[in-house]
């Protein structure tokens, strides 16, 4: 989904600054969420990590950057155990200092909200296949593209969880490394078909000769089309 | 109260919640943080470059299956379902980010530092490595290719740095010690001690 964690390429941003603290954990509440996350995981509050990422997504904006990376975290955290239902609404308004997240404004709000999402996606990903069905595969890894085959990334959005950078849509490039079969973030998050796609490394095409330098990364096959 | 103390309540108050409900234990919680606060750290990630600058065969491995190399040495930590090993030459540096969130290979680095997740850091350097890396303190020359690693999916990365000059009397504990976490991101190189 397009959203303010999809921060690659967006302007305006100043210095990194590297004087940040090293330690993992800035405050010791941050360690807490960090353990509760996954402890919360094995207890059945998500499924798998693109379920937690896409709860991360989901934050509204204005809240993303309040309480930094562990803030995320710990909004994520509500959201999943609220959807989870292993956390009633009454408890978590209970909680103190209740931090300013209206994707948790209450429980049914939450629930109407992940289905219009949830069916949102499945849409999506039905299109996708359909138009992904016409084209050839190789015979042997039953992948469609092969090391150094020109392609495209699609310019479309997902409405859910994905992981196509917005800088990365809509853009030449060539495969330089081929992975396989992974599981697919597009579809796990919201429990959808299909579990696995073929996984590529990609490297996106200049724009121009003055860019500094050649940006790679890691793509999904629904998220290409062939442009040999 | 400031804002780290309103927080820190909140998250105290939802733990003792959650221990109530038996869906985490306090235990639990101190050996997790325990492991990522002393034991997963960079120096794992240390060892394997400074091995691959003594020992020609094995950085050839580390460069074509990093992840059976892991496998092998029996590194604990997560995120590392696949490690891909980029090498810095003369002519190629490379930088690894994850622009979506903050994936990044826990089991040879730990987890990561708070600039590596800032959105300053995750926002530019895919648009201006040059003009980032720069002003982080390392400057490239011009003709210097910087190949950015966006850890899109489940493939984590880890750049193996050049060996500085100078350093053919150390041996591979000595030249562990050398290796900074911010080299093996790709920010920094390995200076001559």
């Amino acid at each position: 989904m397009d959203g303010i964690h999809d921060l690659g390429g967006k302007p305006s941003f100043g210095p990194v600054d590297r004087s940040l603290t090293t330690h993992p954990f800035e405050h010791p509440w941050e360690g807490r969420v960090f353990a509760m996350i996954n402890a919360a995981g094995r207890s059945g509050a998500y499924q798998n990590t693109d379920q937690f990422r896409h709860a991360i997504e989901r934050i509204p904006p204005a809240y993303y950057f309040d309480h930094g990376y562990f803030g995320r975290w710990l909004a994520a955290l509500e959201l999943m155990l609220l959807e989870s239902a292993l956390v009633s609404e009454e408890e978590l308004k209970a909680l103190p200092e209740r931090p300013r997240n209206p994707a948790m404004s209450s429980g049914a709000h939450t629930q109407q909200a992940t289905k219009a999402d949830h069916d949102r996606q499945a849409s999506s990903l039905k299109d996708l296949l359909a138009s992904d069905r016409r084209k050839p595969r190789l015979p042997h890894s039953g992948a469609r593209f092969s090391e150094n085959q020109k392609v495209r990334t699609i310019s479309q959005s997902m409405p859910g969880h994905t992981r196509l950078p917005a800088f990365a849509r809509g853009r030449d490039a060539v495969i330089t490394d081929c992975h396989g079969l992974w599981p697919f973030p597009d579809a796990r998050a919201h429990g959808l078909e299909p579990k696995e796609q073929q996984l590529y490394t990609v490297r996106l095409q200049r724009r121009s000769t003055l860019d500094e330098g050649v940006v790679h990364l890691d793509v999904f096959e629904l998220y290409l089309e062939d442009a040999s | 109260m400031n804002e780290s103390t309103n927080i820190a309540h909140r998250v105290a108050a939802l733990e003792s919640l959650l221990t109530q409900k038996g869906l985490v234990t306090e235990d639990q919680l101190d050996s997790m943080v325990a492991r990522y606060e002393q034991q997963v750290g960079p120096l794992n990630g240390a060892k394997l470059v400074a091995k691959a600058w003594v020992d020609p065969a094995f950085k050839e491995r580390l460069l074509s299956d990093a992840t059976a190399v892991i496998k092998a040495w029996d590194l604990q930590g997560g995120q590392v379902d696949k490690l891909v090993v980029k090498e810095n030459t003369p002519s190629v540096h490379n930088v690894v980010v994850c622009t979506l969130c903050s994936c990044y290979p826990w089991a040879v680095l730990g987890l990561p530092p708070k600039w590596y997740k800032s959105p300053e850091y995750r926002a530019r350097v895919v648009v201006e490595p040059r003009t980032v890396l720069s002003e982080m303190g390392l400057d490239l020359k011009d003709d210097v290719e910087i190949r950015v690693w966006d850890s899109s999916a489940e493939i984590r990365y880890l750049v193996l740095p050049e060996r500085p000059e100078g350093t053919t009397h150390l041996d591979e504990t000595a030249l562990a010690d050398l290796v900074s976490r911010d080299a093996m991101i790709g920010v920094a190189q390995v200076d001559t001690p």
